[in-house]
């Protein structure tokens, strides 16, 4: 964890119960460290609307050393996402978000992401689906 | 001209007579048993986990000491981050049982000779066999393996209510769920199903596994609820962004910004790719 904790912009979550979807459905999420997720803040490099799972890279900055992470974080897939309004169109790169991320128990910077908000905390709400924006 | 009136008619009349007695009878058209309308969209209810309870509230599956054994290990190598145990990870189809969780919406649509199970999880079709075939001599293993089905009026209403399955010939590698539930390596599995409508909303598959990784029949009853509202179908194809790579004993997170092998346990070495020679 000392490694990824270089890169959290903001405190971990602890026991916080984190509201928001877990990716959960052809495979197991046994990868990810579950009981100890993490808040990244960053900008959007890509939003990718795919299956099995959606992703988004995100570049993180560590504010005291200026240093540039790029996170690949997976969410859910493109069915349940698109059932609740997400498109390909939701996120565009240079979007400033805020994710709750569990990460790859390696330490590499990956993981798997939930309760996706804008840089203000606001959640993105995307409009029922009736295709793209 | 009456008289030629006359006998214009009584010749047409002993034309239709001639032809009638001529012509032989329509037989009459069997009672048809119709089929049922099991349209529309049906998504899981309950556990992706077999028992639809999930395991706590279920107890644990029926599993020989071997294979339960297995199941530990399997959670083992979870615990430090491998996908073992779970073979729809690397986007093999989760084949049958598995299938039948509908981890995502499924299709029925029914035709006298063929009723077919199409499954949103990846794109994965079932095709039942009613056309009152037998087994051929040889199958060919499928994920989803070969099934012959029964219509059954189970009520005498003169409309098929239940639909009987077993299913044979089924490719492995394949689990239960992602616990590591998995079924025997010998691939000899034969699983009996009988699909009913419970009510307007529901439908339900009660579904009996006999598998040599088991103590006894394993018998589930997955519930399926008519989604209608915000019905729409979205295609599923796993391949397309996958990033959970197993090469041989170890598995990957394939890092598509970096070009590179991510670990997914704690001290596994990153793969870099060699530099192509100059």
């Amino acid at each position: 964890m000392s490694r990824l904790t270089r890169y959290i912009c903001l405190a971990a979550l602890g026991g916080t119960v984190v509201a928001g979807h877990i990716a959960r459905a052809h495979h197991s999420t046994a990868i990810y460290d579950n009981e100890h997720p993490v808040e990244l803040a960053g900008t959007v490099v890509e939003w990718q609307f795919v299956n099995p799972h959606t992703f988004i890279v995100l570049e993180v900055s560590n504010e005291a050393t200026g240093e540039k992470v790029v996170w690949s974080v997976e969410g859910g897939n493109t069915a349940g996402l698109f059932r609740r309004g997400w498109t390909p169109n939701t996120l565009k790169p240079g979007d400033r978000i805020i994710v709750t991320v569990r990460p790859l128990r390696s330490g590499a910077p990956g993981g798997n992401y939930s309760n996706v908000r804008w840089s203000d905390g606001q959640p993105v709400e995307p409009r029922p689906a009736n295709g793209p924006e | 001209m009456r008289g030629g009136r006359l006998r214009a008619a009584l010749a047409l009349l002993s034309g239709v007579l001639a032809s009638a007695a001529c012509t032989p009878p329509e037989p009459a058209a069997p009672a048809q048993t119709r089929y049922p309308d099991w349209s529309g969209q049906w998504a899981r209810i309950g556990s992706l986990n077999w028992e639809p309870e999930g395991y706590d509230k279920a107890g644990p599956p029926p599993l020989t000491e071997e294979y339960r054994q297995r199941r530990e290990e399997y959670a083992a190598l979870r615990a430090q981050g491998v996908l073992a145990g779970d073979p729809p990870a690397t986007c093999l189809p989760p084949g049958m049982p598995r299938v039948m969780t509908m981890a995502f919406p499924m299709e029925i649509i029914i035709t006298p000779a063929t009723t077919y199970v199409y499954a949103d999880w990846e794109s994965q079709v079932r095709r039942v066999y009613t056309d009152g075939r037998d087994w051929p001599d040889y199958i060919l293993p499928e994920f989803n393996g070969y099934s012959i089905g029964e219509w059954h009026d189970e009520n005498g209403d003169g409309e098929y209510d239940m639909l009987s399955i077993e299913t044979r010939g089924i490719k492995g590698p394949r689990s239960f769920d992602s616990t590591g539930v998995v079924l025997h390596d010998n691939n000899e599995t034969v699983i009996r199903e009988e699909i009913r409508r419970i009510d307007a909303s529901t439908l339900e598959d009660k579904i009996t596994t006999i598998d040599a990784a088991l103590t006894e029949p394993w018998t589930v009853q997955r519930r399926y609820r008519l989604e209608t509202e915000n019905v729409v179908w979205v295609e599923y194809v796993c391949a397309e962004g996958n990033r959970h790579l197993k090469l041989g004993d170890e598995w990957y997170f394939v890092n598509q910004e970096t070009g590179t092998l991510d670990p997914t346990r704690a001290g596994q070495p990153r793969l870099v790719p060699e530099a192509a020679p100059p």
